[in-house]
């Protein structure tokens, strides 16, 4: 699993680089999403590089979300149609912001975010 | 081979499309998924019809690995498919522990509330997802193996 975090001035960024977001990287996902994040802020998650998620992954996503607490906001960003897919049909699109890209996701996050 | 009941109503059974043994895995789930992606695309099935197998597939398969299988490694797995005009019928077949009360699971989908995110569910969407996704679930035992087998419609309403 590829997984790296950008700090930005406004939130963080959280990168995962591999074709599937699903049950074989889930748990590592999660570990691995809590230590980049641990030092607080907005997150967005982009997703661009993501082909497929499946119900382990979309549950990594909820678990990562809720372990962020009530005062962090969490964004989606670059999902693929496939993705999408999914969140849409278990209603998770109504919990996360979610952005064509990320430099779109960059800019709802403040001005000088995409700096 | 004696099959009985609607699988010998069926006149194509005994020549899949697409047919694939594996042993079972996540890993080789992962990569049968690749293969079955190519194999449609290059039987001119959509993109949005390969994108919705794929989730129908990762579902059902990884859910003998973990369930059926509780992990073992080595076990064989198999799975047939027939492409039609009017949409794709899958069998997987296992040869690990019956489906719980020798049913597939109702797979409703878990409740979503935006406004309380600490409620929010991590897990269930695996069979609700198949279950919106396919037609015709038919799930039994025949000699000592899990049958599954489903419909993907062409053109399916999610929900």
């Amino acid at each position: 699993m590829n997984l790296t975090f950008t700090e930005h001035d406004t939130c963080g960024v959280v990168h995962l680089a591999d074709p599937r977001l699903d049950a074989s990287i889930a748990i590592q996902f999660k570990e691995v999403f809590r230590t980049l994040t641990a030092g607080g802020g907005d997150v967005i998650l982009d997703l661009s590089a993501v082909e497929f998620l499946d119900s382990s992954g979309l549950g990594a996503i909820v678990a990562v979300y809720k372990a962020l607490g009530p005062d962090r906001h969490m964004a989606l960003a670059g999902l693929q149609p496939p993705v999408e897919k999914v969140m849409m049909l278990t209603r998770m699109n109504s919990v996360f912001a979610i952005f064509p890209t990320l430099g779109a996701a960059l800019m709802a996050a403040g001005p000088t975010a995409a700096e | 081979m004696g099959r009985a009941g609607t699988a010998s109503a069926l006149p194509d059974l005994a020549s899949p499309d697409l047919h694939h043994r594996l042993t079972a895995g996540m890993g080789a789930v992962r990569r049968l998924l690749d293969v079955l992606r190519a194999e449609m695309g290059d039987a001119q099935v959509s993109a949005e019809m390969n994108d919705t197998s794929q989730i129908i597939m990762a579902e059902v398969l990884n859910n003998v690995v973990e369930h059926a299988y509780g992990f073992a490694h080595g076990q064989p797995m198999e799975v047939s498919i027939w492409l039609r005009p009017d949409g794709i019928l899958c069998e997987v077949r296992d040869e690990g522990v019956p489906m719980p009360w020798g049913r597939v699971p109702a797979g409703v989908m878990p409740v979503v509330d935006q406004d309380r995110p600490a409620t929010l569910p991590e897990g269930g969407f695996g069979w609700a997802l198949v279950r919106d996704l396919t037609q015709d679930i038919q799930y039994w035992r025949e000699q000592d193996q899990n049958r599954l087998r489903f419909f993907i419609p062409a053109e399916v309403e999610a929900d």
